[in-house]
């Protein structure tokens, strides 16, 4: 589906990228060649490089636009040395913006020397108005455009003279109707609330922690119709008392309120400023903060990219004969208190959070300082944009949709959401494919340089070097995923990375940005590890990493594979007795089955007998920490199959005593009524039969060599064993909670960059075994373990350009034709095929 | 010292297929490639396959040598008694007549915007070689670039011009066939010079600042720029006023006080230096190697187009049916079904590294030979790029110039089958190598197409000759 038009600068044919940019054939094309749609003149014809709209038919025809440091639009111009913004959502506006007698629009600015409107249809658009009287100035100034009901807001403003005519009142909406119902105006009132009271009603909380267990609540993130119209009939019942804005909440301008999203659409002129970093963060006031009931998952971090599938990911299938891990305190809830933190939440509401209200795979992109990652990001997302067309792209019917974060805002924090919480979301989030990838790839690669290096941000976020980069990938129309990455420097990851052995809660991290990659982290499906050939420490930093991430893993890893042996163990019976079929067979079977019953009844004898002497043990165990420890020097082993029968048997019974045993203290006391509880729950007949039971299964799984089992279950699906699992591996873990940390990770690449410039490892492979030596031994591990939760550890070679060429001291990358991008999407598309396929 | 027109390879005239489809390939290299993760999808799907027709010629069965490079490098010239074959305008300008550039846009050291090569009123190769360099300096020293009629304003751009006029000077019997016709710039920078040493000052002024720029002041490996400016300096204090290409241009990798190769050691026997490729070398001096072998032999040599390499090195000669299954994307490719990092691009494997082993070089060159009848061709992959006499096209993209309704082709049954053209068109500013370096980012294939600029040479680029009916012109 493409629209062609033509080049305003070169007269070549355009081709349509999203619905704001087009692509210049001409790749000399003085413009540049990617063309914005103008706001002013409604054509392709804003060029990026030059900033400046080349239809010469256009008003601001020749008119240069910068980048706004407060609305982050390229819409801040000169004239007549007066240098403002034409936004007119712009921040700055607010305060000078009046409604134009010409075109009767709020579109008046008011600037030191003239007037000036900025609404693209009126005849006076950009004309400079020149004062004739300061009378007439301060008359016009004083005219309030604010509703009465916003009269405290008014109060504020300065230099109101009591001599002006009546108010004007504001601009009616476009499709202004008749009187609104009671309905539609509670609507109105709500848009013009804040976020946090469209959020404050019950409904819209999750019911306890247990139906919500991260804290998402779809309300927050899928305001439907319907939740906005419940919001607005509550926010109008409010609307009885006089309206009050809360002191975290700058009052909005009435301007916005009035004018609504139509104006917003036409003031801002082009693209945003995408890509310059030295914007000034400080003029937006803060807004309000993030609901408490929006509170994503706690995780922990580096860089990230995120896929969210159309359905959320299925619960794993009950294991048949291990118990589900107990469950542990939940993470605490996401402190949204910088700019970053809250765009994080932000997106996890719009992006990664699908209607069931479950987490969407996120596949993170983890590089150290000078591992290529701005290069790898670009280069992704140059192919996402161009995909079979240019580069190799054997993904068919799949491509990246761009995001519009202004429709994102309006769908999940309602179209009245402040300007500067916009502004705010648009500084800390870009579209991965077709504004960062696209800027990138024009200024640097094309032109023969290396993406520069990602500026590590300060602490008093002055500038937005740390940005969330997100798109939305679909196949065959429908929405297959959002990508979301985080582009931030390699220093930013290097701290993350060395503290992420050691940090075990969230709150001991102090950056923002490191609890953002905290989280991400530990939210991960995925992760894609950056390496720099080049740098000697990689095995130094990443080891400890490495082993954290296999250490996380291990339970979970252990219960797949007992899952997974015991559905063999249960298919291998099956098949023996279905070969039962001749009549020797049919003897054979009801020998075994008399023999089966006797063993019975002598295994019900022995754990009798074993619980009794057991009971005696535990009655005779003085209620110190000395007798304890003398108790578990003694009989520890069968401590430890009690627990684990009482798990199996009884789970509710047991979770309950657990959160006893944790709740009035591991005294030597509690320790001893702990299993005094359990054998006296053993006396009820049901839950003796089934301890019973548990019990001859897995002395039975003993008989079968379960070890050989395992073995035979690892070689099935082709997982190489570094070091052979046993049983005890699966006992260890049996009814064991899991840890939370990592829960959902299953893939793991290891993606070394550059190796157009470096020689590589062959087979890929065996890059850990030679270069990773540490940390090779954690991932032979680690591969085991996410080959079991269905998932890999891949290692590529990879280079973004295919090969740089020497110019000058330095290598660049060549022409953009000559580009051959090896193993860039690879990684990401394999992680996330696989993970369809698993689904 | 061997003759290369001697032992040239007869490649047949007939279609054959350009490029090539992952899904095409013979299926142990494919299932190969999957299980390493290799990326030969990504290499391949940059050239599709075309099937195009290609007339007969003859290649040279390895790159040329250092040996033979030398040997045209010091032929005397065959009218002129006493003087050197290099030394004739007429080379230099039929060389740049057949690679002609125009206008090169190269990027600047301001993000996003470029600068402008004029090499429209260059009159040979020499002239514009020289010119490149000068353009190259004034991007670096003065971040543009400066008209030919200015003479500089401050020190640091007066002594660029005064250098570069300096070495225009010294070399203008190749690039003028009479009188020098001096840019206004460079006769007020010439006639500001009042000594050999002033000239060498400047050019020291100029070879301490491109150092300082680099940081490589002491140490490092010195870029182009600082080895022509290196040996300038040492004609001029050597005290000669006119130069000889053979001490500007010569290879950038010969060592300019010995061409003497390194000795092996007590127990390894290091490569022949004069048999190994001659490398660094810039597209014009290659051509201008094959301008001499045309002059001594009397055959129509030439540098090979795209397509001819491919099919040298890629192509199936035996049978009649034309089926995807003959195209081979290794030369070696039939012998053994090993793949490119098999031998080279990997840790331990370096090809410099086997030429201080004769035995294991030998080894590698016999092993990824690809066999023609009784004949071997070598060198084809991972020995260095090669320049081939084809532009790049930046405009073109995955062989889209067969898309072209001018294309000239006919149909045979189901197949259409092109007419294979040269790209020559005058405005590309790079020129196609093929071949693959040792070290590069995924696979090097016989479909492998990168580009360079002609005005310099490249560590990892050598070149071969055809005699090709394109010569013929």
């Amino acid at each position: 589906m493409s629209k062609a038009m033509t080049c305003f600068d070169c007269g070549q044919t355009l081709s349509i990228v999203t619905s704001t940019s087009w692509k210049c054939g001409n790749l000399l094309c003085p413009g540049g060649t990617i063309k914005y749609l103008c706001g002013f003149c409604k054509q392709p014809s804003f060029s990026n490089k030059l900033r400046v709209c080349s239809n010469r038919a256009c008003k601001t025809h020749g008119l240069r636009r910068d980048p706004c440091p407060d609305c982050h639009n390229l819409s801040l111009v000169t004239i007549e040395g007066a240098t403002f913004c034409i936004n007119r959502r712009c921040p700055t506006n607010a305060q000078r913006i009046s409604t134009c007698p010409a075109c009767n629009t709020l579109s008046l600015i008011h600037l030191p020397h003239f007037d000036i409107c900025i609404k693209s249809t009126c005849r006076d658009l950009l004309r400079v108005q020149r004062r004739q009287a300061k009378a007439d100035e301060l008359t016009f100034i004083a005219a309030p455009a604010a509703p009465a009901s916003r009269a405290s807001d008014d109060a504020r403003t300065p230099a109101a003279p009591l001599s002006q005519p009546a108010p004007t009142p504001p601009a009616p909406a476009p499709a202004a109707a008749p009187p609104a119902p009671a309905v539609e105006a509670a609507e109105r009132l709500s848009a013009a609330a804040p976020p946090v009271a469209a959020l404050s009603s019950e409904e819209q909380r999750p019911a306890s922690a247990e139906e919500d267990p991260y804290g998402l609540s779809q309300s927050v993130f899928h305001l439907t119709a319907r939740h906005r119209r419940r919001s607005a009939a509550d926010a109008a019942a409010a609307a009885l008392a006089p309206p009050a804005p809360t002191p975290e909440e700058p009052a909005k301008p009435p301007q916005s309120v009035a004018e609504g999203p139509a104006a917003a659409a036409e003031a801002a002129p082009a693209p945003p400023a995408s890509g310059t970093p030295t914007t000034n963060e400080a003029a937006p006031s803060p807004p309000a903060p993030p609901p408490p009931t929006a509170q994503p998952p706690a995780t922990a971090g580096s860089d990230a990219a995120a896929l969210l599938p159309e359905t959320p990911p299925a619960p794993p299938a009950a294991a048949p004969a291990t118990p589900e891990p107990a469950a542990v305190p939940r993470r605490p809830p996401l402190r949204a208190d910088s700019e970053i933190e809250r765009a994080y939440a932000f997106i996890e509401r719009a992006l990664l959070a699908d209607a069931e209200r479950a987490l969407a795979p996120i596949i993170l992109v983890f590089g150290l300082s000078g591992s290529g990652k701005s290069t790898y990001l670009t280069m992704l997302g140059e192919i996402l944009a161009n995909r079979s067309s240019k580069y190799y792209f054997p993904y068919p019917g799949v491509s990246a949709h761009s995001i519009h974060l202004d429709d994102l805002i309006d769908r999940v924090e309602g179209e009245a959401t402040p300007e500067a919480r916009r502004s705010e979301l648009r500084r800390r989030i870009r579209d991965l494919v077709y504004e960062y990838a696209t800027q990138n790839y024009e200024e640097y690669l094309l032109n023969g340089a290396w993406v520069p290096a990602t500026v590590r941000e300060s602490g008093d976020e002055a500038a937005a070097h740390s940005l969330f980069l997100v798109t939305e990938i679909v196949r065959h129309s429908a929405v297959l995923g959002h990508l979301v990455t985080i582009e931030t420097s390699g220093e930013d990851y290097l701290e993350v990375l060395l503290k992420l052995g050691k940090v075990r809660h969230i709150d001991e991290l102090s950056s923002p940005l490191h609890r953002v990659l905290f989280r991400l982290v530990d939210a991960a499906t995925g992760i894609i590890v950056l390496l720099d050939p080049a740098s000697p420490d990689n095995d130094r930093l990443y080891a400890p990493f490495f082993r954290v991430i296999k250490d996380e893993l291990e339970g979970r890893a252990a219960h797949a594979l007992a899952q997974l042996v015991d559905r063999r163990l249960q298919a291998e019976l099956q098949a023996r007795q279905s070969e039962a079929t001749s009549l020797q067979a049919v003897l054979e079977r009801e020998e075994q089955n008399a023999q089966q019953r006797a063993a019975y009844e002598a295994a019900r004898q022995r754990f009798a007998q074993d619980l009794r002497a057991l009971a005696n043990a535990l009655a005779s165990t003085p209620h110190t920490h000395e007798g304890v420890a003398q108790l578990a020097a003694q009989h520890q082993q069968r401590l430890d199959e009690l627990e684990l029968l009482m798990r199996r048997a009884a789970p509710e019974f047991m979770q309950r005593a657990e959160e006893q045993f944790a709740k009035h203290g591991r005294t030597a006391t509690n320790y001893l009524l702990y299993f005094q509880g359990m054998l006296q729950a053993l006396r009820d007949d049901a839950v003796f039969t089934r301890a019973l039971r548990a019990r001859i299964e897995l002395e039975d799984s003993r008989s079968r060599q379960t070890d050989q089992v395992i073995a035979r279950v690892l070689a099935d699906l082709g997982i190489p064993e570094p070091e052979p699992l046993h049983e005890a591996f699966i006992t260890r873990w049996n009814g064991r909670a899991t840890s939370r940390r990592m829960e959902r990770l299953r893939y793991l690449s290891l993606v070394i960059t550059k190796s157009d410039r470096h020689p590589i490892v062959y087979p890929p492979s065996d890059y850990p075994k030679f270069k990773l030596p540490t940390s090779s031994t954690h991932l032979s591990t680690l591969a085991t373990y996410l080959a079991l939760l269905g998932g890999f550890l891949r290692c590529y070679n990879a280079t973004a350009i295919g090969y740089a060429v020497q110019r000058g001291h330095q290598y660049c990358p060549g022409p953009g034709n000559s580009f051959t991008p090896v193993n860039i999407v690879e990684p990401l598309f394999d992680m996330l095929l696989s993970e369809a396929a698993r689904r | 010292m061997s003759d290369a027109a001697e032992g040239l390879i007869e490649i047949p005239a007939g279609p054959f297929l350009l490029g090539a489809d992952y899904q095409q390939i013979a299926p142990e290299i494919r299932a190969s490639d999957q299980a390493k993760c290799l990326g030969l999808g990504a290499v391949l799907a940059a050239t599709p396959p075309h099937w195009v027709d290609l007339p007969a010629f003859r290649i040279m069965p390895r790159m040329v040598t250092n040996g033979q490079y030398r040997e045209f490098w010091t032929a005397p010239h065959p009218e002129h008694p006493g003087r050197l074959f290099i030394d004739d305008y007429e080379l230099w300008s039929y060389v740049w007549e057949l690679y002609r550039l125009t206008d090169v846009r190269v990027p600047a050291s301001e993000r996003g915007s470029s600068l402008i090569e004029h090499y429209g009123g260059c009159h040979t190769a020499i002239d514009a070689l020289v010119r490149s360099y000068a353009y190259e300096a004034q991007r670096l020293l003065l971040g543009h670039h400066m008209p030919p009629t200015e003479a500089g304003f401050d020190t640091v751009s007066r002594a660029v011009a005064r250098t570069f006029a300096v070495l225009r000077r010294g070399l203008a019997h190749v690039i003028w066939p009479g009188t020098p016709l001096f840019d206004p710039g460079e006769r007020e920078a010439l006639s500001a010079i009042g000594s050999r040493e002033q000239a060498i000052a400047e050019v020291h002024t100029v070879e301490e600042a491109v150092a300082e720029r680099h940081g490589i002041a002491t140490q490092g490996k010195p870029t182009p720029l600082q080895v022509i400016l290196a040996r300038l300096r040492r004609c001029l204090e050597s005290g000669q006023e006119s130069f000889s290409p053979s001490h500007i241009f010569r290879p950038l990798l010969w060592p300019d006080d010995s061409d003497r190769p390194k000795k092996g050691g007590l127990f390894m026997q290091r490569v022949p230096w004069e048999d190994l490729p001659v490398v660094g070398i810039s597209l014009y001096e290659a051509a201008a190697y094959t301008a001499w072998l045309r002059v001594r032999s009397g055959l129509s040599f030439v540098l090979p187009s795209e397509a001819e390499y491919e099919k040298a090195f890629g192509w199936v000669l035996e049978g009649e049916a034309l089926t995807p299954e003959r195209k081979h994307i290794y030369p070696w490719q039939g012998v053994n079904s090993l793949d490119f990092n098999q031998w080279f691009s990997r840790d331990g494997h370096s090809v410099r590294a086997l030429e201080s082993r004769a035995a294991a070089y030998r080894s590698l060159l016999e092993d990824t030979a690809r066999p023609i009848g009784a004949h071997k061709l070598y060198q084809g992959l991972g020995f260095g790029w090669q320049w081939t006499r084809e532009r790049f096209s930046e405009l073109e993209r995955k062989y889209n110039r067969f898309a072209h309704a001018g294309c000239l082709r006919r149909r045979c049954g189901e197949l259409t089958i092109y007419t294979y053209q040269d790209c020559v068109d005058v405005h590309c500013r790079y020129f196609v190598v093929r071949g693959a370096p040792d070290q590069l980012g995924g696979p090097g294939t016989v479909t492998r197409r990168f580009a360079l600029s002609p005005l310099r040479g490249y560590e990892e680029c050598g070149f071969r000759c055809v005699v090709s009916a394109a010569g013929d012109g």
